[in-house]
């Protein structure tokens, strides 16, 4: 991240949402809507004096409010770019009787409350949509209790707690008490596999994040009993198998089953889980329970979808041109999909399909040029009347209505040929190249002529010999 | 008498039913000889004109395949062709063609088998149906009228079936005074394309 933020052709703009995207592959505008920050980032140094003197406490939201943050604030230690930036919902205000104690205290006096948002259009010729994903949220899973009971934790929870930068230092204890946990367990597939929450597919990371998490906790407790319950293990990157393999032999216990449900008992968690290797049900008695929650598409991935016209597989996350041979491209042309956007994947995979979009986008960008298809519709001018019936159908927007000349026309860099239009235009004033009705009409009457005659001429035929 | 041998024209899209068919092809799977496929790029692409065209040529059939529903190449191709076809299907009657000899198929790329099996079974139902006599007076009036009264709801059409028969009576009263299929069909709302379409 630092790398890109100073890269002299990389121009990095953070606290941005996509508002619209015109045009069509090497010509797109795309209006950007830049949040105001509130502090000039290229004079900021982070050096923390203004959030020493802010008043407010809010959870910090990159420890899952395990810890707190004040209302000006950095999102997290590593942030790029390294500069604060103030919630301004959360302040108090400028006005000396309200606080404006940030003001004051900085030095450089980059503090700027009366920034505005700034709405900027951008002329690029390939978008690469790197959106990420967001964790299942595991409060829809009743069951298991998370938000009743603060020992239930997310995988995500309790990798912060494992973090020496972390709100605990790295130390793992329990939320309720402080006190270390004896006994840990982990449940797989939390909002994965699993058509009740509709998340069908597998999120693919969390075999591996559990059995690592599991690590951390054998490594830091060794005394711990760990147990964690799944329906599979899918080690199936480089080393997975050996590492879960390592992992097994330090002690970690894993049974398959898939936990139906988690209730407090005397003070202590109680995992009621169906052993299916056992064949019984057993309830397990813990101190802790980590929910390896799954991924699902990234909060505001629909408004993306429709700004750029993507569209979105059954899963919701976006959908590639070819799931095995362009796994990097969409259906609209100039547009790449990096990472989780196209669906659940891990470091190793995101960073390879996001090196193969950047590379499409660069040789695409280089050419200066793009070969179409020569099968596209084309429309006579005279024959158009302005019906309108076409524009509607056409799924990649190709077909625009000149205003001047009072006629549709056919952007034929948009078009993709499937031919809806055509076959919907009343006037018969579109065609669609290499599929004209004349030479499907000449295919059918040459198909269905037995011996060179048609019908009427069989007819015909058929009286004379009568 | 020697078995009725129907004349069967097929409407195929490039990337699903036409590849499903060539991989029956090349599997050596059997199917009859009376399809004669036309290659279209996809399944939107077929005019209703076209298959009345090949009614009014001498076709007894006419067989259409495009995209599973959700995977047409041109995002949404297919869905305009079901309804296409629906509407079709139900001006077909008042042609003095019976529906039952146009048919709507969703076969992938890799369901060569699902493609033999339905060409099979098309042209068996074809066979039985007879020779379409074109010729014969049309006798809208009297015994297809109430069919257009109360169609039954086309086998391809998505969801689940109706609870009763009142209930999924299409409003098609409108549909008599429309001349054209063509021009009828792009003009009904949308359907309800699902997530990802
Ligand atoms: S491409 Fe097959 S139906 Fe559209």
């Amino acid at each position: 991240m630092v790398d890109v933020s100073r890269h002299p052709n990389v121009e990095l703009l953070t606290l941005s949402t996509i508002k619209k995207v015109s045009g069509f592959v090497g010509n797109f505008t795309v209006t950007l809507h830049q949040k105001a920050r509130y502090v000039d980032a290229s004079q900021c140094t982070a050096c923390g004096d203004c959030a020493k003197v802010c008043p407010q406490r809010f959870p910090d939201e990159f420890n899952l409010g395990l810890s707190t943050r004040t209302a000006i604030y950095q999102p997290f230690p590593q942030a790029v770019p390294a500069a604060f930036c103030r919630n301004e919902k959360q302040c108090l205000g400028a006005l000396p009787l309200a606080c404006g104690k940030c003001l004051a205290a900085c030095e450089k006096k980059c503090i700027d409350f009366d920034q505005k948002d700034i709405e900027r259009d951008y002329e690029v010729g390939a978008i690469v949509l790197a959106t990420g994903m967001d964790v299942f949220d595991a409060t829809t899973l009743a069951e298991f209790g998370y938000g009743k009971y603060p020992d239930v934790l997310t995988s995500l929870e309790f990798e912060r707690l494992c973090s020496a930068g972390g709100p605990t230092g790295g130390h793992i204890v329990k939320i309720s008490d402080g006190e270390e946990p004896k006994d840990v367990v982990f449940i797989h597939c939390v909002g994965s596999r699993d058509k009740a929450v509709g998340n069908e597919y597998c999120s693919r990371v969390c075999c591996m994040f559990i059995i690592k998490q599991a690590h951390l906790l054998k490594d830091k407790m060794p005394g711990a009993n760990v147990t964690s319950y799944y329906m599979d293990i899918r080690a199936y990157g480089k080393g997975f198998e050996e590492f879960y393999d390592r992992v097994r032999e330090e002690g970690v216990r894993f049974k398959r089953g898939k936990p139906s449900e988690i209730f407090r008992r005397k003070g202590r968690l109680i995992v009621r889980v169906d052993d299916t290797l056992l064949g019984k049900v057993i309830e397990h008695e813990t101190d802790m329970v980590v929910l390896g929650v799954g991924l699902v598409p990234s909060e505001g991935h629909r408004e993306l979808a429709q700004a750029l016209k993507l569209s979105l597989s059954s899963d919701r996350f976006f959908l590639e041109a070819h799931p095995k041979l362009r796994p990097v491209d969409t259906n609209i042309d100039g547009v790449y999909l990096a990472g989780c956007a196209q669906g659940p994947k891990d470091i190793p995979d995101t960073v390879a399909q996001a090196k193969g979009a950047a590379s499409s986008a660069i040789a695409l960008l280089n050419k200066g040029k793009v070969k179409v298809d020569p099968i596209v519709a084309d429309i006579n001018e005279d024959a158009c009347s302005s019906c309108h019936i076409c524009e509607a159908l056409c799924p990649y927007q190709a077909l625009v209505y000149d205003t001047q000349k009072h006629v549709m026309t056919v952007n034929q860099i948009l078009c993709k040929g499937c031919g809806v239009c055509p076959s919907a235009c009343p006037s018969g004033a579109i065609t669609l190249r290499h599929y004209t009705s004349v030479q499907i009409d000449a295919q059918l009457d040459a198909l269905l002529s037995k011996g060179g005659e048609s019908r009427e001429e069989r007819a015909v035929a058929e009286k004379v010999e009568a | 008498m020697a078995q009725f041998n129907p004349t069967i024209i097929g409407f195929a899209c490039n990337w699903c039913c036409y590849a499903g068919a060539d991989l029956a092809g090349t599997s050596r799977m059997k199917y009859p000889a009376n399809l004669r496929l036309i290659r279209v790029m996809c399944s939107g692409r077929i005019d209703p004109q076209f298959i009345l065209r090949a009614f009014k040529e001498g076709a007894d059939g006419v067989f259409i395949g495009g995209c599973h529903p959700g995977d047409c190449h041109y995002v949404s191709g297919n869905y305009k062709t079901e309804k296409r076809i629906f509407l079709l299907k139900n001006l077909l009657a008042g042609l003095g063609i019976e529906s039952e000899r146009l048919e709507l198929n969703w076969v992938s790329a890799s369901e060569g088998q699902i493609f033999a099996d339905a060409v099979t079974a098309f042209t068996e139902r074809i066979r039985k149906l007879g020779p379409l006599a074109l010729d014969a007076p049309p006798s809208v009036s009297q015994d297809v009228a109430p069919e257009l009264e109360a169609p039954a709801p086309a086998a391809e059409s998505a969801g689940p079936p109706p609870a009763d028969a009142e209930s999924a009576k299409p409003d098609l009263g409108h549909l008599k005074a429309v001349p054209d299929a063509g021009q009828f069909a792009c003009r009904i709302p949308q359907f309800k394309i699902p997530d990802g379409a």
